[in-house]
């Protein structure tokens, strides 16, 4: 994927555009001879030009796309032109602006609001039902640092798998994996999500409380 | 007479293709020569076949792979001769039925035949006249290289080839095969390894008898489940970590040819084939590489240097690249360290050593004993075989189950002698490197870098034909080294010599 950092953009009216973007997106506006309307935001600056608009659209990521949308369209001159949709992994609402902008709103899901239990990335076969609840028991790590957990937690089972002469990995070399690579502040929540996935959590830990 | 000029020019053209490979510009040069050479080597029984079947190693899709599945084979009616004049007795008198060959090995072929008693048996007879071929190609071939880097960086090129040649020797005689597969499967306790029983009242020197054993080739093996590829995969390691940390005597011949594989669902079985080229490493050097390993894994320290002299490097070489010991260490033994399943496709040893030693990774092989290059075959073998399965296994638990905790234990106890402290004297100065640059007319360019006490010892690094070149110049080496002694290594050109057919040029930087 490419990012761009600069653009141009034609709008029928570049002074209400700028006036939109400052007062709708928070945008800092600057007009400058020669070149006409700047506006950015610290990641992205936009050379605003007068000119026949082509459907410009300008996408904005948002963290909650719900209240996001719902503030912006308190605005008199916004309207939804989609409702909030779900495609693929992200979802999205398309708003159309008075001065011609189609401002596109985008949320990438993350695994957990995507229901998804990502698999491991495993080299040993693993007993179903084990490979489940540990998928299940990984939530308990925070997202950033889920998919070092499952790196960890998956080879660390393995390799106890390995060690006791298994070439399958069961429900006592995962947890054991679990007890070894969790931090103290998380052992209650890890006790917690064994016992919440039926396993009897005190064979592999003390019960933190 | 005729046979032998036959194998001379037979050698000679094997010589060209090879330096067709070698100079290949594009791959389908390349492919194209070694598929000249495959088809020529196959042609010739003997120490080119072996030779082949080295190039192929552990993978079946080579052009050389042809040399490991078969070669023509002689046909049964000159066989029988064989067997019936060293067996002194008619064959229907010792078999029931025996067939044609269907594969050729390097220096005999197997027959397929059934004792009275019914029983199914592997009669491998050797090529009558492969024993007096051997010792000819060792010089018409001239399999070992004998320039460039190799004589520069001063490598005992005699102790290379006497390990080579006393390899091949030992697999020519077929009894001493019989009593290493004898003592290897007494010895060795893997389960589901398969080692076929020998009849030892069958063999002789040039005929070996045991089971007959069945099973598909590595390539049709990789083709199976995950669970069944993790088992085999386990069986190899474990069979090589116990011959190599315990018994002390290795299968060194690991080619796609010496192993079977028979499925069963729970229990895949291994069938290791061909005993000939065993190495043989005593309890010194085991417990050096352990020592090592361990070391490595930070279970245990050692003096890393004093280590590697132990397994028989070259002490004095080996001092001048100490510094660099520690990591390079990590690099050979990266296997054994990580705590997770080993990924051996993404193991480029050679790329990481030479980032870290550059052109000094010369000088660390030239310190290595003639018979490394035996071992690090036999763990080349081993990662190819899981690279073709595919499969990904952590290595340390797989050695502490095929080791005993015994012998693991005496590694961490066990201490290196101290090496002998390496003769160069110290001597001070800013420079840290020992250039030789070498041009000889119509040849590339040899460039060599050492480190820079190294110039210490231009005297016994400098080939000899090179000393004539010093000494008609007018250069005294030894007065040379008492200048460097006095005044220190300080960046300067050592020795310069420019005519119409060479040009040497030494100098520290």
């Amino acid at each position: 994927m490419q990012f761009a950092v600069a653009t141009y953009l034609n709008t029928a009216d570049s002074k209400i555009t700028a006036k939109f973007l400052k007062d709708a997106l928070n945008f800092h506006i600057e007009y400058r001879s020669g070149y006409g309307w700047w506006v950015e935001n610290g990641s992205v600056t936009i050379i605003l030009q007068d000119g026949s608009a082509n459907n410009p659209s300008i996408e904005v990521q948002c963290t909650h796309i719900e209240k996001d949308s719902e503030l912006l369209l308190q605005r008199p001159d916004i309207q939804a032109v989609t409702p909030i949709e779900q495609h693929h992994n992200r979802i999205e609402q398309q708003l159309l602006c008075d001065c011609g902008i189609t401002l596109r709103l985008s949320k990438v899901l993350n695994e957990d609001e995507m229901g998804e239990l990502i698999s491991l990335p495993s080299s040993l076969p693993w007993d179903s039902k084990t490979d489940a609840c540990t998928r299940r028991i990984l939530r308990i790590a925070p997202l950033s640092f889920r998919e070092k957990a499952r790196e960890r937690v998956t080879q660390r089972a393995e390799y106890i798998a390995v060690e006791a002469g298994s070439l399958m990995v069961q429900e006592a070399h995962a947890m054991q994996a679990f007890v070894e690579i969790t931090l103290d502040f998380q052992y209650q929540a890890l006790f917690d999500a064994m016992q919440q996935e039926g396993i009897h959590a005190t064979t592999y830990m003390q019960d933190p409380s | 007479m005729l046979n032998i000029i036959q194998r001379c020019f037979r050698l000679c053209r094997i010589g060209w293709a090879t330096r067709s490979i070698r100079n290949a510009k594009s791959q389908a040069t390349q492919q194209a020569a070694q598929h000249a050479l495959s088809e020529l080597l196959a042609g010739s029984r003997g120490l080119p076949m072996k030779v082949g079947q080295f190039l192929a190693g552990m993978d079946d899709a080579t052009p050389y792979a042809k040399l490991t599945n078969s070669v023509e084979p002689w046909p049964l009616q000159d066989i029988r001769s064989i067997l019936e004049k060293s067996w002194q007795q008619p064959l229907q008198f010792m078999l029931k039925d025996i067939e044609e060959s269907c594969a050729a090995a390097s220096l005999g072929q197997v027959h397929r035949a059934f004792l009275n008693d019914k029983q199914c048996i592997a009669v491998k007879v050797q090529y009558p006249d492969i024993a007096t071929a051997i010792d000819a190609e060792m010089t018409l071939a001239g399999l070992m290289p004998a320039g460039g880097p190799v004589k520069t960086w001063a490598f005992d090129l005699d102790s290379y080839k006497k390990t080579l040649r006393d390899t091949l020797h030992d697999e020519l005689d077929y009894l001493h095969e019989m009593k290493q597969q004898l003592q290897f499967s007494s010895s060795m306790h893997v389960e589901s390894l398969h080692i076929p029983h020998v009849f030892p009242v069958l063999c002789r020197k040039n005929i070996l008898v045991q089971e007959w054993a069945e099973g598909v080739r590595l390539s049709e093996a990789a083709t199976w489940t995950l669970p069944a590829k993790l088992y085999i995969a386990r069986t190899l390691m474990q069979t090589m970590f116990q011959s190599l940390f315990e018994f002390g005597l290795v299968h060194g011949d690991p080619h796609p040819g010496n192993l079977l594989f028979q499925y069963h669902e729970s229990k895949p079985q291994t069938v290791l084939l061909d005993f000939g080229c065993m190495v043989s490493i005593d309890k010194t050097r085991r417990l050096a590489l352990l020592k090592l390993i361990l070391h490595c894994r930070g279970e245990c320290h050692t003096i890393l240097l004093d280590t590697f002299v132990e397994l028989g490097f070259h002490a004095e070489k080996l001092a001048l690249i100490e510094d660099k010991l520690p990591l390079l260490a990590q690099l050979l033994f990266q296997p054994f360290t990580e705590a997770r399943p080993f990924n051996p496709a993404t193991w480029d040893l050679s790329a990481s050593v030479a980032d870290l030693l550059g052109d000094q990774r010369w000088w660390f092989r030239s310190a290595a004993p003639a018979d490394l290059f035996l071992i690090i075959r036999i763990f080349q073998g081993l990662v190819t075989q899981l690279e073709a399965f595919d499969v990904q296994l952590p290595w340390w638990p797989i050695l502490t189950q095929a080791v005993p905790e015994h012998t693991i234990e005496e590694a961490k106890t066990w201490q290196p002698g101290n090496a002998p402290s390496h003769a160069l004297p110290d001597c001070k100065g800013s420079a840290e490197k020992l250039h030789i640059h070498i041009q000889l007319k119509d040849k590339e360019p040899i460039h060599i870098t050492l480190p820079a006490k190294q110039a210490l010892e231009l005297e016994s690094i400098m080939p000899e034909h090179i000393h004539q070149h010093i000494r008609d110049a007018d250069i005294d080496l030894k007065k040379l080294r008492s200048q460097l002694l006095q005044q220190g290594l300080e960046p300067q050109t050592l020795i310069d010599i420019k005519q119409a057919a060479f040009h040497y040029h030494l100098y520290l930087t």
